[in-house]
């Protein structure tokens, strides 16, 4: 591996204030009265209605700019989503946008890879360049061997990269999804036949229990929670709704809870069968939901009359209440009580994210979880949970030629659809395997696109040597951030706060809603927006490709798919013409409609046409995919998946399996975000990096263990030890935590050196250490289940 | 890049600097409403999550500087809204309580006490404020303050280029060498002050209510601000709500941020 300097390669992406983020750069010259940008008078302010773009959640802000530059974000007040409120992450954008070490302009690399060598080119020659490699892959036939990683869960751009992707015959758009949202979009998928996260109308819901969900830290919509958590315990006199949180680690969520349930690691999905046992032996769940919406509830025969199992005998038999006491270390006494005061304070809303389901027993856990939903008959009803309905139609498909419809019927690299991870949407862990053993094919191109895997996906070491095997490494990242290191060409994309945009926002209470981007200050530098870099990609490789994306530019497109949101049936305010919603966008920063309830007839896509707890997609898929019996059980014996016949299609836990030898690694690490991890990551942002909480050791990478851990192997608060797992090693410090359980090794992701050095490469952070162990049928990577060891430094 | 200019250069270049509250008393008292106003802060632990938007609108809004690695760890990183947490039990009988913490705004202030050379005095308004120009760091106002809710400024502030193009215009960072605190974003107030002089009335409840940074990001509208003289202001009916408290009530500093606290849910 090449050595580089820091300060040599911030050199080369052309920063000019190297060590700025780490604090040792003193201002000491004078100031420069900056010349006003065209336009602008002294002493003049404006205020610019955008939306946030540092998570999906999608607050719509205001931007006070002051003199053509943007000094404070402010929340939107009337806006749906945070209704004038902004988090940490949102108010740091302003860093973002003014961040010392941005990449000033397009750049192709110079010297050996992660020498940090690289030349200044145009855009146009950038994009000639990479449209000539791209053709070339496309005349050798092999188009699918362009593969692109794309970070954004929803959107334009993700719109965009699909269909290039389907005009130019590749069928690899991948996606984060198996590291992030994949555990409660596939439980909807296979339970409602709607594969989207699901909405909460949180505000009129009357019991909530999150299992491993961060609610008050870091899921797709933290600070909608905040809101409504203020207007669910002070917002009428006299009703306070209760928060239930299970978990093994004390977090801040578990603190602002009003019941904190601890749990042994990776066992969620029993206890969400034990409630499950408890509501349907005494009769407590709503009998006229699961009797007219349900499918699956009790014992059912099939065309050709074989009996299946139903859930109630599933959970009647399986999860007695002792047993499931046994397996997660809650009491029974605590099961018995939650599921009657789940029943009692009606309607509650089961909801299971991040940690929960980031084992190996992932899907049977989100789906154990969302069972609960349906038996207390919350599905699609005011306080409970609500299908979002897409706003924005698809575009009319394209007729792909010869080489792409060849291209498009390979496997895809990420296992999606295939027996390489049959019951998923693919898995972005599995790339590095795959691109190193040139299985099934070899990759010759790479784009990363709000992609950062050496940094953010497991075993980032593998990543690594994965990146320096493909010819072609493209980055779209504004920032030098640990992948880019690696590029060969980097084609840095605007910041959220630079660029005009459509959002579609994670779904928040399932009120339909269409965030609005525009530029609130001209771009700071040489950079595009992604949207314009694909549009002009496709012009560029001819009219096969350029006749699938016919738009002048980005802004173009937007209006053209916002066309769609006029046509479209979503209820709320009518508007004219695109012109009109236009103009009114840029006012208020986006568009939202009315909520909707009760609407049964496409919240349950599924082939009963109800909500399913014997999933039929799920029997399906496995009988597409396995041809007998035979080969299924061959594959499950693989790979030491236990449940067998109607347990796979119904809601069910199986014993978690973990990476690493328990004698040789005796710990098991226990990763998550705080509410600082914004998109990619901590490190970059000093006002994040520095939030009060984090304390004195707010700028080092550290992992938090119990005290009694901190006890038995001599280990001392500050002090610095190695992490090491199967996947790599890394230093960092302890912290002595008494929300920690004894066993388990708390670990705060996204920490790490800013800028990064090749030196680091792979485990900075700490996303690195962890196996890309995942769940065998589903591919939901097993982010709970790396064990490691801990080794004094001293030693 | 000249090296030898002056900090006040820097801050002569900032349009607008006001670091200096005292100036905007005169201009309340010369031309304010009738009442005088008695600025409060109300913060609801029942709604608070910890998310600490506060502490980062705060440090936007007010030109605080970044700490750093190594003025962090040896615990100089300056925070006018800070986040303390109190927690006790062991695992897994647990409990944590976080407290959004600006300056209290004392009626009695041990601080002003102290100063040896009038830096720190009480305005009209009761805003505990910090004249940087007379402070000469002696720090025992900081040693003074029952709440730690004071700041020494260990360093000259500085920013990397790029950064300083998103200072706030309209306050001055504080030399180092001072002391310096939360003011409750009095500029704020001066503005919605001027602002509805301009439109010929006074200042109402609605005006101020999330006027300081920290109020108008909070996500779960925990914080209100407010005129405590105010019969009708919410932040005056929150005060006297019986679920109301104030931090260390028994030295008789007489807070003006009140906490809101409630027992759990209760079936």
């Amino acid at each position: 591996m090449p050595e580089i300097s820091r300060r040599g390669l911030l050199r080369a992406f052309g920063a000019v204030s190297a060590g700025a983020v780490t604090g040792c750069a003193r201002y000491q010259g004078a100031a420069p009265v900056s010349p006003l940008p065209a336009g602008w008078h002294r002493g003049e302010e404006k205020w610019v209605a955008t939306t946030c773009g540092q998570c999906p959640a999608g607050c719509g802000v205001r931007v006070r700019v002051f003199e053509g530059r943007a000094v404070k974000i402010e929340g939107s007040p009337n806006h749906p989503i945070n209704g004038g409120g902004l988090g940490p992450k949102g108010q740091a954008g302003l860093e973002l946008l003014y961040h010392p070490d941005r990449i000033r302009g397009p750049l192709r690399r110079e010297g050996p890879r992660g020498s940090g060598r690289w030349t200044p080119i145009t855009w146009e020659a950038a994009i000639q360049h990479l449209a000539a490699e791209l053709t070339g892959l496309r005349e050798k036939q092999e188009p699918q061997s362009l593969v692109v990683i794309d970070g954004e869960p929803r959107g334009m751009v993700r719109r965009l990269w699909e269909r290039f992707l389907e005009a130019y015959g590749s069928p690899n758009h991948v996606t984060h999804l198996s590291t992030t949202d994949a555990g409660k979009v596939l439980a909807m998928a296979f339970m409602q036949g709607v594969a989207e996260v699901p909405g909460y109308d949180w505000r009129n819901a009357e019991y909530v229990v999150g299992f491993g969900v961060s609610l008050f830290e870091s899921w797709c919509q933290t600070i909608h929670m905040s809101r409504a958590s203020g207007a669910m315990r002070r917002g009428t006199p006299g009703r306070r709704v209760k928060f239930v949180h299970v978990s093994p680690r004390f977090s801040v969520t578990a603190a602002s809870a009003d019941e904190w349930v601890a749990i042994e690691p990776a066992t969620y999905g029993a206890l969400a069968l034990g409630l499950a046992h408890v509501l349907v032996r005494d009769r407590l769940y709503d009998p006229d939901f699961v009797r007219a919406h349900t499918f699956g509830f009790e014992e059912w025969r099939d065309e050709q009359e074989r009996p299946h199992r139903g859930f109630r005998d599933l959970v009647l038999t399986d999860y007695p209440p002792d047993k499931v006491a046994h397996i997660t270390g809650v009491p029974s006494a605590t099961i018995e009580r939650l599921a009657r005061e789940m029943s009692a304070h009606w309607p509650a809303i089961a909801v299971g994210d991040g940690a929960a389901a980031a084992a190996t027993n992932g899907l049977g856990t989100s789906m154990a979880i969302h069972a609960l939903n349906a038996l207390v008959g919350s599905l699609e009803r005011r306080g409970g949970v609500v299908t979002p309905r897409p706003v924005l139609a698809s575009w009319n498909a394209i007729e792909a030629d010869e080489v792409a419809r060849a291209g498009l019927k390979v496997e895809p690299l990420d296992g999606h659809g295939t027996r390489a991870c049959p019951l998923g949407l693919g898995s972005v862990q599995r790339l590095p395997e795959a691109i190193l053993a040139e299985r099934p094919y070899p990759v010759k191109a790479l784009i990363l696109y709000r992609s950062n895997p050496v940094f953010s996906k497991p075993e980032g070491t593998r990543w690594v040597e994965a990146l320096q095997k493909i010819p072609l490494v493209v980055s779209c990242s504004p920032l030098p951030d640990e992948s880019t290191l690696w590029a060969d060409l980097v084609l840095p994309d605007h910041t959220c706060l630079e660029r005009w945009e459509v959002v579609e926002p994670a779904p928040s209470s399932g009120q339909p809603i269409i965030g609005f981007r525009q530029p609130v200050v001209e771009p700071r530098h040489d950079t595009m927006a992604t949207g314009d870099l694909v549009i002009r990609l496709a012009r560029a490789m001819g009219p096969a490709i350029a006749s699938a994306l016919p738009w002048a530019d980005y802004r173009e497109a937007i209006v053209e798919q916002l066309k769609t949101l006029v046509a479209s049936g979503a209820t709320g305010p009518r508007v004219p013409d695109v012109q009109t919603l236009l103009a009114q966008m840029q006012e208020s920063g986006g568009w939202w409609g009315d909520q909707a309830f009760e609407r049964r007839e496409d919240a349950f896509a599924t082939p009963s046409r109800k909500f399913e707890f014997y999933s039929q997609a799920i029997a399906s898929r496995l009988s597409e995919i396995f041809p007998d019996s035979e080969a299924l059980e061959t594959y499950l014996a693989a790979r030491g998946v236990l449940a067998r016949g109607d347990d796979l299609c119904l809601p069910h836990w199986e014993p978690p399996r973990f990476a690493g030898d328990p004698h040789e690694y005796p710990l098991l690490l226990s990763p998550h975000r705080a509410i600082n991890y914004a998109e990619g990551g901590v490190r970059h942002l000093p006002w994040l990096r520095e939030l009060p909480a984090a304390g004195l050791q707010a700028w080092r990478e550290i992992v938090e263990i119990s005290p009694d851990d901190a006890r038995r192997l001599d280990l001392h608060e500050g002090e610095a030890v190695w992490v090491e797992s199967v996947a790599g090693r890394r230093r960092m410090h302890v912290r002595v935590h008494a929300g920690t359980r004894a066993g388990t090794v708390g670990l705060p992701l996204g920490h790490g050196p800013w800028p990064p050095t090749a030196r680091d490469a792979g485990t900075a952070g700490g996303h690195g250490l962890l196996s890309s162990l995942s769940d065998p049928l589903a591919g939901i990577l097993a982010e709970q289940g790396t064990r490691v060891r801990l080794r004094k430094e001293s030693a | 890049m000249s090296r030898t200019s002056s900090r006040r250069a820097f801050l002569g270049a900032l349009v607008g600097a006001a670091g200096v509250a005292v100036e905007e008393a005169a201009a309340v008292e010369r031309s304010g409403p009738p009442r005088r106003h008695k600025w409060g802060m109300v913060i609801d632990l029942d709604r608070c999550t910890g998310c600490q938007a506060c502490a980062v609108a705060c440090r936007a809004e007010n030109n605080i500087p970044i700490a750093g690695a190594t003025n962090t760890e040896k615990g100089r990183s300056i925070f006018w809204m800070n986040l303390l947490a109190t927690s006790e039990g062991t695992y897994p009988d647990l409990r944590q309580q976080f407290f959004p913490t600006p300056c209290n705004h004392c009626e009695d202030p041990p601080c002003i006490k102290v100063c040896p050379v009038g830096a720190t005095s009480q305005s009209e308004d009761g805003i505990t404020q910090q004249i940087p120009d007379r402070c000469i760091g002696c720090r025992l106002c900081e040693v003074s303050c029952p709440y730690t809710r004071r700041y020494f400024n260990w360093s000259e502030p500085s920013w990397p280029v790029a950064w300083r193009e998103h200072l706030n215009p309209d306050v001055a960072p504080r030399p180092h060498g001072v002391i310096e605190k939360c003011l409750f974003c009095h500029h704020r107030i001066r503005a919605a002050k001027a602002r509805s002089r301009a439109e010929g009335r006074i200042l109402v409840d609605a005006d101020v209510r999330r006027l300081p940074a920290c109020a108008q990001t909070c996500p779960a509208e925990a914080i209100v601000f407010g005129d405590l003289n105010d019969p009708d202001s919410e932040v005056r009916r929150l005060a006297e709500s019986p679920r109301a408290f104030r931090l260390l009530e028994e030295l008789g500093t007489h807070p003006k941020v009140f906490y809101l606290r409630d027992a759990k849910w209760q079936e």
